[in-house]
């Protein structure tokens, strides 16, 4: 039973406004893209409405100036290093105590980490200490080592997700760990390169390391069960069906609870 | 699995209308079916919350639910993106308090900016909404059967 000619009009005339009104959504990357950016502006948000009293939340510049009204904030199109100081650079959204100005973290897209054996690992949303961050982009860009304070992957994708899909998350945390460190003498969760600006303390554990922060996968559809035992006894959050579901809720939550313990990271 | 005339026509569409990557999409899920999680079990281990390992299968899905299943499809590609990304745009006004923001995505080292998520005023996805109604309506927009069965 063939769809009549008056939905096959409506159907064409709809997904040529569609087109019109939202091209980016079309491209292969496109959906992923506005899954990322809705789940860095929610736990952005999350501090906002929930936590406003202590912490300040503003959007930067890719030079670290706040962004003026009515301008863009750009997010990075692709995996990449933090810029050099550019207020044409990436942005991100700073997130900062009100008192303590130890606590300033940038909240991040697609940024690319560096791991123990120096290879790269893209983390789709992601939270690295300001003092870090400032370092980098003061001295001509480059990577931060370490792992993250939050580390989220967004897959936009339905169906189950796999559990080689959460090997690969829990492969680069391990690589990011940095239960052995880099220089003799430090002990630090987060460090860079160019001024070895660094920031925490080492844990000796993986699941010591695994349990001080948001690490999470995000998924449009659902997890097969074997891939949850294995997230669950490691600290990771999985959170699927995000758009129709509460897990954005429960994302938002550790979040909020990574924020009053950061001091102890 | 033959796909249905319906979800053949949906397809067509789509690649006709520049939708060809939401087309590929929807003719190899229906074509190799639902997703079903199964158990596997060995002696010792007589539950699936025993055994813990899984496998995922692929079951036909029924002429009848082809349809839904295939405009589910189009409704988490399309509509749910576009609504989830205009909360992001009206986080970030709300985050600055001053006039609307856009988020835009750029090329890190080339600064060049990719097509925009949307072209339409923050907070407007009346274009995803009525592509939602659609969708919604498209199931009871088919042509009947004739008495003869042709």
């Amino acid at each position: 039973m063939p769809l009549s000619s008056t939905a096959e009009s409506e159907l064409r005339d709809m997904l040529r406004a569609f087109r019109a009104a939202h091209p980016g959504i079309i491209v292969p990357t496109g959906a992923g893209k506005a899954l990322e950016a809705w789940v860095l502006m929610k736990l952005a948000n999350t501090v906002r409405i929930q936590m406003g009293r202590f912490w300040r939340v503003s959007l930067r510049q890719g030079d670290g100036a706040i962004l003026r009204p009515s301008t863009t904030f750009n997010l990075s199109s692709r995996p990449s290093r933090i810029q050099p100081r550019s207020s044409t650079a990436p942005g991100y959204v700073l997130i900062e105590h009100r008192t303590d100005t130890a606590r300033r973290f940038e909240l991040r897209g697609g940024l690319q980490w560096k791991g123990r054996s120096d290879a790269k690992h893209e983390i789709d949303v992601s939270l690295l200490p300001s003092v870090i961050g400032e370092a980098i982009r003061n001295s001509g860009g480059g990577h931060p080592h370490g792992l993250p304070i939050v580390a989220v992957e967004c897959k936009d994708k339905g169906g189950s997700g796999p559990l080689d899909e959460t090997r690969q998350t829990l492969a680069r945390m391990y690589d990011l760990a940095l239960v052995t460190q880099s220089v003799p003498g430090w002990s630090c969760r987060i460090y860079e390169t160019n001024t070895l600006a660094q920031w925490g303390r080492k844990s000796t554990r993986y699941l010591t390391f695994f349990q001080k922060g948001t690490f999470g996968i995000v998924r449009t559809g659902h997890f097969q069960s074997g891939a949850t035992t294995l997230a669950r006894h490691y600290s990771i959050g999985h959170y699927p069906d995000i758009y129709n579901g509460g897990a954005i809720g429960f994302l938002q939550e550790r979040f909020r609870e990574t924020l009053l313990r950061v001091s102890n990271f | 699995m033959a796909i249905i005339e319906e979800v053949r026509q949906v397809i067509f569409i789509l690649e006709e209308e520049g939708f060809g990557a939401l087309a590929g999409e929807l003719l190899t899920e229906i074509s190799l079916g639902r997703e079903v999680e199964k158990g596997i079990f060995n002696d010792e281990q007589k539950t699936t919350a025993d055994a813990g390992e899984t496998v995922i299968a692929r079951v036909p899905i029924d002429a009848t639910d082809q349809l839904r299943a295939a405009l589910d499809i189009l409704r988490a590609g399309l509509v749910l993106p576009v609504r989830a990304f205009d909360e992001a745009e009206k986080i970030a006004s709300e985050l600055s308090g001053d006039g609307q923001f856009r988020i835009a995505f750029i090329d890190p080292e080339e600064r060049i900016a990719s097509l925009p998520i949307s072209t339409r005023a923050v907070g407007d996805t009346t274009v995803a909404d009525e592509l939602d109604a659609l969708l919604t309506r498209l199931p009871n927009m088919i042509i009947p059967p004739t008495v003869d069965g042709a």
